[in-house]
């Protein structure tokens, strides 16, 4: 027989146990609108009965709250977490690539390329017909300047753009340190807590949060396994194991975690690219993170790919030891000056080691096809060096698959100086209205970012000797950064060269050249099999089905991303009507226990007042 | 499934989102009323467009430039032709004139001076510019057609080519009359006995010579080398031979080296004689034949310093070396491997269509046509002189002073004279009006030519006018069927759009009012 008393204490439990559960409501409630918030849920079980040795056996005991827990499914974290690096990666990618594109937009309003390469041709017709006039010659010369600077504007643009990607890849290496610490911390608090028995609920709310955020920068993998006691494995000690790993590497190890460095290059890998990139290194260990690998994904890689992409063809060949400074390299992947984008000075990477050089020659066939390349080292080779690097595959940067900075930088490099060759080397044999040779300058120009003077492309090094590769003055040096018109020709546009002979067959109004000069525009196959006016199609055609492609995939994973969220939501989220319903309910439920109470107070008033008195 | 209320309100709020996405795209067309407004919303498109653009660049130069600019052009070489026409015209009318003798000598006196003011516009309309482009002159547009004023200093090498084309025959006289003016004069002078000679000449463009250069470089002045001789070859260049020539300065030096009368010693060779004064080369008759047998023509290299205002500049003409500055010779060519060298504009007017704008004076200015008049001009002025002196003559006998008889007898023997040299100089100046006639006609045939030519090429270019001005009307439709989007349809789309929009926010309104906590 128990305890006379027992019923109030049953009804007690109930009333302690929707207390409970009201308050849980409450903290549902209160968080409707907290952003990771998972709701939770008073577990209750039915307390331990007694054994009364009575006829009817065990009596109830009432109810016990066993535990407040979360409502999650990891399962969905884990697709979300993987969705939502590709959500980050075509986002980001979209938002710079019509940044890209803005560039390269040629219509009514925003006067592009093209418009600016009709005018230019325009004014030659004009030129044409009016060679004597200096008024005419100017215009053109004005016109061709445009030009010019339409592609400085680019470039500085590019460039730009490749610099903010660049901070931003410092600011997001930044957070995902920031994310690292914080996840470990609280690693640390949860296990302090859960090991005592009970749920960290809002802290892992937290953490979820974190690796959600996380999860859109780079891959993200994360592993909860439970810490057993060592000496008793069936043991669990309430505490758990948490790693979250970045791109397959480990980024938290529970209550340690790894930061990743941003180290500037000492050395460009493309010649166009802006000083100062960044690298990404464990700063543990200084071993690289690459961020932009191709089975990376992620805004980090977005912002690699538009920073570093060069659309697959960076420099590669096979290197051979000519001596302890020299290295040649046959087989290049870039066989001709216009494509060249070798940095001047730079890095040649052979099998997986660095090797600084400090500047290149080149040998060319009868085509004038570059067949091989001399790299002069920064330091010298030791023996064991030289028998690991001959005949080994080199390679300057990587291979970034993805049109990015690099990419655009390249074409319009190598556009530019097929166009201005062919244009200067048709004015080059010619005379300015004096009657005076032109070849000494050149038309399409650039001047040297350090001395300020302007390129003749005569092949000659500083001290006048004839050569090839990157102490010389060729077109390699002409880039869409720095092209621009000849001074010479911009202050005095007598000089300007309209014919082969000003006396002799010809005169002030002869036109030969500018003839040959018009043919440029949609005649001679300068660039990508095609013709000048081709270029802004191809750059379009590129940027376009890029851009449209992360649209598209920008769509649907953020769609996929909604779904699985959706789902996520669905299991975990705060719905007010159910929590009113719970509302009702276990207030109904405490107002029974505490009716119950009064019940029994009646009943004991009864037996204790009333009964045998 | 589970909904929550803020599962709701996130959809929702993507709808909304993706109707105001919608409204806004609808929005940028409206007010662009293009069809895209970023090449990668529709990449066929805005390369199309780009097509569109330049080829609509492409016409708009044609049509609203170069065309505007030939006609112009055109226009100018047309008007300079017809006052052309008219020049020669009047020197025709004055020829017919002129050859209607007998006239007074008042007539002869007005046909002279309108030859000699016609003379001085003969070339002036080849001056023409527009613009300040002188449009006879090829890619030379910034240099005159015939020096503008009398100029002592400027020096050419000019090397004219001769043909056996150009031989003429003409005439010399010499031991003209002096008419005596004294008593004196009258008996102890030699009465002269003017003489006419006939040659077959080649005339120069030019007259006042300073030298010839001959086929073995030898320079010949009349004065330190008298002779060299003269390569002649034939159509396809083979060189056939030589022939010599001497130099002389005036007739007058020629007569008088040949005991005073004009003669050509070919006893031993062919020969022939230049004359610096006129700029004539004047062929014995087995040079002549030989040069006409063989259709040959000869290239003569020939140094002059000095032009009247009004000569034509060589450099339109011959193959020359401006040698005024020594040390910086001046080289200009009109022959090349023996083809004419064209100098000739030629403006783009439609795709793959050039017209050629300007005229080269070669092609309607003939060299020949001043020194023609020059030429007429000097024989009427012969005739005139001869005429004088006959009348002065007659004159002289009926004076006092020259009363007696042996006076008298004189007189008669110097007017037989005179009346020879006026007979003459009648004869001749009478065969050279209708000679004159003649060429004339055939300069106003090569004019009328030019002009009718520069006419048609006129009408063809107002064609290719309206043709590019329906082009471009075209080719701004096609762009615009490209890239524009009708108002009225997107009007259509976009009121959809709004609607779709509203809609979405009057639904976001509703959901979540109440929840079972409002019930409770």
């Amino acid at each position: 027989m128990p305890s006379t008393f027992f019923g109030l204490t049953i009804a007690t439990s109930g009333m302690n146990a929707y207390q409970v559960a009201l308050n849980t409501t409450a903290n549902n409630i209160s968080n409707v609108q907290t952003e990771g918030y998972t709701r939770q849920q008073a577990n209750r079980v039915a307390s331990g009965a007694l054994r009364v040795y009575q006829k009817y056996g065990s009596v109830g005991t009432g109810v016990t709250t066993t535990s407040i827990t979360q409502v999650r499914n990891q399962y969905y974290d884990t697709k979300y977490w993987y969705n939502q690096s590709s959500v980050g990666l075509y986002e980001t990618r979209l938002n710079y690539l019509q940044q890209i594109e803005n560039y390269f937009i040629d219509d009514s309003t925003s006067k592009g390329f093209s418009t600016i390469l009709n005018t230019m041709f325009n004014s030659l017709d004009t030129l044409k017909n009016n060679a004597s006039d200096v008024n005419v010659r100017q215009q053109f010369i004005g016109s061709a300047q445009n030009l010019a600077t339409y592609f400085n504007s680019v470039a500085s643009g590019l460039g730009e753009i490749q610099s903010t990607t660049n901070d931003e890849i410092k600011s997001t290496v930044m957070n995902i340190n920031a994310i690292a610490e914080k996840i470990a911390t609280l690693n640390d608090q949860i296990n302090v807590i859960e090991v005592q028995g009970g749920y960290a609920n809002e802290l892992r709310d937290q953490r979820a949060v974190l690796v959600d955020e996380l999860s859109a920068i780079v891959p993200t993998e994360v592993e909860e396994l439970p810490v057993k006691d060592s000496n008793n494995p069936d043991h669990y000690t309430g505490a758990n194991y948490y790693t979250v790993k970045i791109g397959g590497q480990i980024l938290v190890n529970t209550y340690e975690y790894y930061t990743l460095d941003c180290v500037a290059r000492e050395n460009k890998v493309n010649q166009s690219d802006i000083d100062g990139l960044y690298d990404l290194k464990w700063s543990n260990t200084g071993n690289s993170f690459h961020a932009g690998a191709s089975s990376m994904s992620g805004t980090l890689k977005a912002l690699f790919d538009i920073r570093d992409g060069n659309n697959g063809e960076n420099f590669t060949g096979t290197a051979h030891v000519l001596n302890a400074n020299q290295l040649q390299v046959t087989k290049p992947s870039m066989t001709t000056i216009e494509e060249l984008a070798l940095p001047e000075k730079g890095v040649l990477t052979i099998n997986g080691r660095d090797y600084e050089y400090e500047g290149f020659t080149y040998e060319t066939d009868a085509d004038g096809n570059i067949t091989s390349y001399t790299f002069d080292l920064s330091n010298p080779l030791t023996v064991q060096e030289q028998a690991k690097v001959d005949n080994r595959s080199v390679a300057v940067g990587t291979a970034v698959n993805s049109m990015g900075i690099p990419y655009y930088m390249a074409q319009m490099n190598q556009f530019l100086r097929s166009f201005a060759t062919a244009f200067n080397d048709i004015l080059h044999q010619g005379e300015d209205l004096n009657g005076n040779k032109t070849d000494y300058y050149a038309f399409f120009t650039g001047t040297d970012k350090v001395t300020g003077e302007e390129f003749t492309f005569d092949g000659l090094d500083s001290n006048g000797i004839a050569g090839k590769g990157s102490a010389i003055d060729s077109y390699y040096k002409l880039t869409a950064g720095n092209i621009c018109v000849s001074g010479i020709c911009q202050k005095a546009p007598t000089l300007l060269a309209t014919t082969t002979s000003i006396t002799g067959t010809g005169g002030v109004d002869a036109y030969d050249l500018i003839e040959k000069l018009a043919t440029l525009k949609s005649d001679v196959v300068l660039y990508r099999g095609g013709t000048a006016e081709g270029f802004l199609k191809c750059m379009i055609s590129d940027i376009s089905i890029d851009t449209q492609e992360s649209e598209i995939f920008s769509k649907n994973y953020a769609n996929i991303a909604t779904a699985i969220d959706n789902q996520r939501l669905s299991v975990s989220g705060v719905d007010e009507d159910e929590e009113a319903l719970d509302l009702v309910k276990f207030q109904n439920a405490y107002n029974l226990s505490a009716k119950m109470i009064s019940v029994m107070a009646e009943v004991y008033d009864r037996l204790i007042l009333e009964t045998g008195v | 499934m589970r909904i929550t209320n803020n599962m709701m309100l996130r959809s929702t709020s993507s709808n909304i989102n993706g109707n105001k996405l919608n409204v806004n795209s609808l929005n940028n067309q409206m007010s662009s009323q293009k069809k895209i407004q970023r090449p990668s919303e529709n990449p066929v498109i805005a390369i199309r467009a780009l097509r569109f653009r330049s080829t609509l660049s492409e016409i708009d130069q044609y049509y609203e430039n170069n065309i505007p600019d030939a006609e112009s052009w055109l226009e100018v070489t047309e008007t300079a032709l017809k006052n052309m026409i008219t020049i020669v015209g009047d020197i025709r009318t004055q020829c017919i004139a002129g050859a209607n003798d007998p006239l007074t000598e008042d007539d002869r006196n007005t046909i002279l001076t309108t030859l000699e003011k016609l003379r001085d516009q003969v070339y002036s309309e080849g001056n023409t510019d527009y613009a300040g482009r002188t449009v006879f002159t090829g890619y030379r547009t910034n240099q005159k057609l015939t020096f503008m004023e009398d100029d002592r200093t400027t020096s050419y090498n000019i090397t004219q080519t001769l043909s056996y084309e150009d031989i003429q025959e003409y005439r010399y006289y010499g031991d003209k009359v002096t008419v005596p003016t004294t008593e004196s004069e009258v008996l102890n002078n030699t009465i002269s006995d003017p003489k006419q000679a006939e040659f077959d000449r080649i005339r120069l463009s030019y007259s006042e010579i300073d030298s010839i250069t001959g086929a073995d470089g030898t320079v010949a002045d009349g004065t330190t080398t008298a002779s060299t001789t003269l390569a002649y070859k034939d159509a396809d260049g083979n060189q056939l031979g030589t022939i010599g020539v001497t130099v002389y300065d005036t007739l007058e030096d020629w007569a008088a080296a040949n005991g005073n009368s004009y003669k050509i010693d070919e006893t031993a060779g062919m020969q022939s004689v230049f004359i610096k004064e006129t700029g004539e080369l004047i062929l014995g008759e087995k040079a002549s034949s030989e040069l006409r047998n063989n259709k040959a023509s000869l290239d003569l290299n020939y140094n002059k310093t000095g032009f009247d205002k009004g000569e034509l500049r060589p450099e339109y003409y011959f193959n020359c070396t401006d040698t005024t500055n020594p040390t910086d010779p001046i080289e200009y060519i009109k022959y090349e491997n023996g083809k004419e060298v064209y100098q000739d504009i030629e403006y783009i007017v439609a795709a793959n269509q050039t017209i050629k704008v300007n005229t080269q004076a070669s092609e309607v200015f003939d060299a020949n046509l001043g020194r023609d008049v020059d030429e007429l001009i000097e024989a009427v002025r012969f005739a005139q002189e001869a005429y004088d002196k006959v009348t002065k003559i007659e004159e002289m006998k009926t004076m006092s002073e020259y009363s007696s008889d042996e006076c008298q007898a004189a007189l008669e023997s110097w007017l037989t004279a005179a009346e020879k040299e006026r007979d003459y100089a009648n004869d001749n100046m009478q065969k050279l009006y209708n000679n004159y006639i003649g060429f004339c006609d055939n300069y106003l045939e090569e004019l009328n030519l030019a002009k009718t030519e520069v006419g048609s090429k006129g009408q063809s270019l107002e064609l290719t006018k309206n043709r590019m001005e329906n082009q471009q009307t075209t080719v701004e439709t096609l762009m615009s069927t490209n890239e524009d989007r009708d108002l009225s349809e997107i009007i259509i789309d976009y009121t959809s759009a709004y609607n779709a929009y509203q809609a979405s926010l009057q639904a976001a309104s509703k959901i979540n009012q109440n929840t079972l906590l409002n019930y409770i």
